[in-house]
């Protein structure tokens, strides 16, 4: 069921001959489709390369996406001070509040 | 007379209802492009000898609707329909594969405004959050309640 909307996935591309080497491109993709066909969402990115060298050494270079992982980074650790600031001030008005009452 | 505006609407209608579906198609096909990897990966660039494929990140989306109706007035009964739709895809450079006879590595590329941007948009969330938790108003609600 889900499926039919949501819809992940890796592709590889046609093989690239440089130099030597052989570079197969592998793209990651999210593909949301709303309901009746009425249009969606498609995020395409590249993921990595599989690499074969021409003495047969075959591996995979990940492809690292440093902006989107910095703003993810970013946007994590300001939830995260977010909430040790209210845990702080928490106990510090729980704190007030019983030495008031004693 | 009558006849002529009748039928000249009619046959505009039948004309720009089958362009709109021909566009609708021809969007839907490219919007569907977009998930191939052929979007992701540009044409290798050679230099000499090194080769450079660069590699980006693409994001489309895609929203169309349409409506159709009949009604009756005082002129008779009458009909019709409409539709629309629109998209937007965004594309940002991710990194760089260079291929040199020695080695091949991948070279991410930092876009330093959009980290910018993330920074003041985290700082000032974390500084609203900060003012509205030290406000003397919020810490006398906490203490009335507990």
């Amino acid at each position: 069921m889900l499926g039919r909307f949501l819809q992940v996935e890796t592709r590889a591309g046609d093989p690239i001959r440089a130099g030597d080497s052989t570079i197969v491109p592998l793209a990651k993709s999210l593909q949301i489709r709303l309901p009746g066909g009425r249009g969606g969402l498609i995020w395409n990115r590249p993921a990595s390369v599989a690499v074969q060298t021409a003495g047969g050494q075959e591996y995979i270079l990940p492809i690292r996406d440093i902006t989107r992982q910095v703003q993810f980074s970013l946007y994590a650790g300001s939830l995260l001070g977010v909430f040790l600031m209210w845990l702080l001030m928490r106990r510090k008005t729980k704190r007030q509040a019983e030495k008031e009452s004693e | 007379m009558a006849e002529e505006t009748s039928i000249t609407p009619t046959s505009m209608e039948v004309g720009s209802s089958s362009q709109a579906i021909d566009m609708v198609g021809s969007t839907l096909e490219r919007f569907l492009d977009t998930a191939d990897v052929k979007r992701v990966y540009g044409e290798p660039i050679q230099h000499g000898d090194t080769v450079v494929i660069p590699t980006a990140e693409v994001l489309a989306g895609l929203g169309f609707g349409a409506g159709y109706g009949t009604g009756t007035g005082p002129q008779g009964t009458g009909e019709g329909g409409g539709g629309g739709g629109g998209g937007r895809t965004l594309s940002r450079p991710v990194a760089v594969i260079i291929v040199t006879p020695e080695s091949i590595r991948v070279q991410e590329v930092v876009d330093p405004t959009k980290i910018a941007l993330a920074a003041i948009t985290a700082g000032g969330f974390m500084m609203a959050m900060l003012m509205r938790f030290i406000s003397p108003r919020r810490a006398m609600k906490e203490l009335k309640t507990e």
